[in-house]
């Protein structure tokens, strides 16, 4: 392959081409035609690895350093977060949820033709302003700009499709009520931060922050009925709020909570401190006769009186600077059957005063009217009664003045005695367990309890909450709230109705609450017992509840008897002043 | 061992169209694997015209390198004449139905041709082959800037530097041509519009759209050290060219970076072994030939991912043997033929 004579016939031609170097260049040519050449060859060589190694090293430098990764503002907002638990009701039902919900947004730098492109989304998103978007995407020193919050997935994916540069989405969360003012104030509501501001949804946050979920006790569709029910009273009466609790009788699980004014939760920023506020928790307030139950109850527990008891209540009692009155003054001797179909105050007075103010002090801790109760909602205040617990808050208290509870509170203590005697705790949080039920009252005083409440019912205050076919037992309330002066106000009214249902076996105790009811409608028994009635009428199917026969309703008169071992009370009434302080 | 590593090519080369080109495939609105089957045949074309270059000895490369410069030259000038145009170049003429770009296959004929010019053993005659070898460079490179072709033209031109320096050339003269190659460059800098501002968004990222590039940035990224996993990539859907100059980043998406830096590897242990083998040439065509290819080779890699890591401006080149694209791959195939052909003469002699 080497050409010898051709190369030294070439040779001697070549002048300007300097000796030496031919030489040598001749010399090596001989030995080998390449050899020469292998350090040019090493070198490139070893450019080329100095290039592979560069873009391998590169390679890893821009795939392993995301920080360093200059990127456009969307990195600047805060990372989408877990998505936020769900709550339900006792039936699985939705009743507050997060949704993903896609929204738009332009990196108007990487926009390849403004004009275009915001002709395309102004035809997907109606909302959006053409022309100012148009100039938003043209402006290419920008990074970032929403091109609208919160669109719909159709249009999402639309968006999508047409393939856009520069036109992204970020999945924002959106807390979702999808009963939307049902269980308003058990639910509470978030901040626009995601976070809970009142109700379950505060009480529950981080738990519902890591993206578990909280299951309450709630059944909907009795929330449902409740609220409808409170809402004919709250309208018909004018009043100032309506709200009402339904306790579960055998487990003590709150199967209803509602109150009026109610708000939105998917908008709880609108919603004003009044509608905003759970007066069934958070509100306490002074009962009124609702408490001669109580009153009455620990009188047969502590064998003081037998329904057939007989109470004077001919005229008003005066202790200290108070006098006691009767509202529905019957100015005669009444029965204790009586004394709680009238509402005697006057009655229900000698009744604690027999039995005193230790015991009853005892009796209403036993009830849990006195220890605040958690049920797991942040909205909870402690129950209000006097330190010394005096003579005088002692017959005060046994119709329900001078203490102030929790409408909760209320309807765990009457369902206490009107079911079997056993204190429940309310349970709103289905994931909490059962609290043992605490023994208060024999099956027998729960008995008597029960004919008296039957009997309110059937002849007294509570006969506008008869349902028909219905077996129910209830107590009325109007309590007079204290004026802003001090004192209390005749006009302004808190009346209640509390009751159970079907009395034999109470599956629910209901309590229904009134605040100032216009004229007309300012007792218990005028405006919170229909309201009691609606709500049991509509739940009765939901329930299961067949209406029973007439006769079985009726309260079964007792004969006499029983009267001749009750004693004349009222004789044991010594005049306040008497009592040391 | 060279064979089987570019084998693994082709097999990645499958690989890696069948999932960056279903984006493509989507937008010309033909079935989701129609570029991809088409690159199988080119691949598969492609390994059989290797496997039959291999064949050759030296002087068979050397003389079908010459045919092969005739014809190509001749269709780069068609290109001109009768050229479709494509993103307003027009390095494309039609033949049976199918559009070939005859500069692919110009790279490997233009190589060998300038070898056999620097390969002449006495001095006169390498004056002389010197001088043509100039000549052909002149006149490709006019060529190919007549359609226009920059990024081709600087290739080769680096490619036919390397020869140059291989062929044994003075030190003294590889002043002047570096110059003259500086010289050009700014030329073109000037004369075409699309190259300055590919070097002006390269060197002043800010302010002006790097979309390609930052959508590539962004695919690397996300792939990290192990990927999204095969077929799981977005870039693909959002990058114009992610079948052919940057389906570098589709994979680094989708595999990771690790598989990458393989493929890199592999690319180097064929220019490295090349050059190992080279380096005990006795046969100075050969020598040159072999140098030219190699580095043909390792440059249109290393531009090609130096582009999707934003190392250098954006250019047309082509991945080799991954990106899709019938001309470039049988192209690339011919000249690793030709390396392979070249290859085994001297291990038989052994």
């Amino acid at each position: 392959m080497v050409k010898t004579p051709a190369k030294n016939k070439k040779y001697t031609q070549r002048r300007r081409v300097k000796v030496r170097a031919e030489q040598g260049y001749v010399k090596r040519q001989q030995q080998d035609s390449c050899a020469h050449l292998r350090m040019r060859a090493m070198l490139t060589l070893f450019v080329l690895c100095l290039g592979f190694s560069s873009i391998g090293l590169q390679l890893g430098h821009v795939a392993l350093a995301p920080a360093q990764e200059p990127r456009a503002s969307i990195r600047d907002l805060p990372p989408v977060p877990t998505k936020r638990g769900d709550i339900y009701d006792a039936h699985g039902q939705l009743l507050a949820t997060t949704l993903e919900v896609p929204s738009v947004y332009a990196d108007p730098k990487r926009v390849l033709d403004a004009e275009e492109t915001a002709e395309k989304l102004a035809g997907i998103l109606p909302q959006v302003n053409q022309k100012r978007l148009s100039k938003i995407l043209g402006n290419n020193k920008r990074r970032f700009a929403w091109v609208q919050r919160q669109i719909t997935p159709e249009q999402a994916f639309q968006i999508n499709t047409l393939g856009l540069p520069g036109i992204s989405f970020r999945y924002e969360q959106v807390r979702v009520y999808p009963q939307r003012r049902l269980a308003a104030h058990v639910l509470g509501g978030i901040n626009v931060d995601g976070r809970g501001l009142a109700g379950v949804e505060s009480s529950f946050d981080e738990k519902l922050m890591k993206g578990k979920d909280v299951h309450l006790t709630l059944d909907s569709r009795l929330q449902e009925q409740l609220r409808e029910s409170l809402a004919e009273a709250y309208e018909e009466s004018s009043a100032k709020g309506a709200w009402g609790i339904v306790l579960d009788a055998r487990t003590g699980d709150i199967r209803a909570m509602a109150s009026l004014p109610d708000y939105d939760p998917n908008h709880y920023g609108n919603a004003s401190n009044a509608e905003k506020f759970n007066p069934m928790t958070f509100g306490r307030y002074e009962m009124g006769s609702t408490f001669k139950l109580f009153t009455l109850a620990q009188g047969l527990a502590e064998g003081v009186v037998t329904p057939e008891s007989e109470v004077d209540c001919r005229k008003p009692l005066k202790i200290g600077k108070y006098t006691i009155r009767d509202y529905h003054a019957k100015k005669r001797v009444l029965t204790a059957t009586e004394v709680l179909r009238y509402s005697s105050n006057i009655g229900a007075a000698q009744i604690a005063d027999a039995f005193g103010g230790d015991q009853q002090r005892a009796f209403f801790s036993q009830l849990g009217l006195l220890e605040p109760l958690d049920v797991g909602l942040p909205e909870m205040i402690a129950p209000s009664y006097p330190a010394n617990w005096g003579r005088v808050h002692t017959i005060t208290m046994s119709f329900g003045h001078g203490i102030a509870v929790t409408p909760l509170q209320l309807a765990a203590a009457v369902a206490t005695v009107s079911t079997d005697g056993h204190y429940r705790r309310p349970r709103l949080i289905a994931d909490w367990s059962h609290d043992k039920p605490r023994p208060v009252l024999g099956a027998n005083t729960v008995a008597q309890v029960k004919e008296l409440m039957r009997d309110v019912v059937i002849n007294g205050s509570g006969r506008k909450a008869q349902v028909a076919g219905l077996d129910i037992g209830g107590k009325t309330g109007t309590a007079e709230k204290v004026s802003r002066k001090g004192g209390y106000s005749e006009s302004k009214n808190l009346v209640s109705f509390v009751g159970a249902v079907p009395l034999d076996k109470p599956e629910l105790v209901t309590l229904i609450m009134v605040d100032e009811p216009k004229k007309g409608y300012e007792t218990g028994g005028r405006i919170a017992g229909p309201a009691f009635q609606s709500f049991v009428r509509r739940s009765m199917p939901l329930l299961a509840m067949a209406p029973q026969p007439q006769q079985a309703v009726q309260v079964a008169r007792k004969q006499g008897g029983i009267k001749k071992q009750g004693e004349r009370i009222y004789a044991s009434i010594q005049p306040i002043g008497t009592t040391t302080r | 061992m060279m064979l089987l590593l570019l084998l693994a090519l082709f097999v990645f080369g499958g690989i890696a169209v069948s999932t960056a080109s279903i984006a493509v495939a989507k937008t010309y609105g033909v079935g989701p694997y129609y570029f991809a089957f088409k690159q199988y045949i080119f691949l598969f074309v492609s390994m059989v015209v290797m496997v039959c270059l291999t064949a050759l000895r030296p002087r068979g490369v050397q003389r079908v390198g010459w045919i092969f410069l005739v014809v190509a030259l001749a269709a780069v000038a068609l290109t001109l004449v009768t050229g479709v145009d494509v993103k307003g170049a027009t390095r494309w003429i039609t033949v049976a139905g199918q559009t070939v770009q005859p500069s692919e296959f110009l790279k490997p004929a233009f190589i060998l041709a300038t070898a056999s010019l620097l390969s002449a053993v006495d001095t006169g005659a390498r004056q002389r082959g010197f001088l043509l070898a100039c000549g052909l460079m002149g006149g490709v490179a006019f060529l190919l800037l007549q359609q226009p072709d920059v990024g081709m033209v600087m290739l080769l031109g680096l490619v036919w530097a390397s020869q140059v320096f291989l062929s044994g050339i003075s030190i003294l003269w590889l002043a002047p041509l570096s110059l003259l190659g500086l010289v050009l460059g700014v030329g073109s800098y000037i004369t075409f519009d699309h190259v300055q501002s590919r070097v002006a968004r390269f060197l002043n990222p800010e302010g002006t759209d790097t979309y390609q590039v930052d959508q590539a940035r962004e695919a690397i990224l996300t792939g990290h050290l192990f990927g999204r996993g095969a077929g799981e990539g977005v870039v693909k859907h959002t990058l114009p060219d992610a079948h052919t100059d940057f389906i570098f980043a589709v994979l680094a998406e989708e595999f990771g970076i690790i598989i990458c830096l393989l493929l890199l590897l592999i690319y180097f242990f064929i220019v490295f072994r090349g050059f190992y083998c080279l380096m005990h040439q006795d046969n100075r065509f050969s020598f040159i030939a072999l140098g030219g290819l190699l580095t043909l080779l390792a440059l249109q890699v290393m531009i090609n991912i130096a582009v999707a890591l934003h190392i250098v401006p954006t250019t047309g080149m082509t991945l080799p043997f991954i990106s899709y694209g019938g001309s470039a791959t049988l192209g690339m195939a011919i000249s690793m033929g030709f390396v392979l052909a070249l290859l085994r003469r001297r291990q038989l002699r052994l």
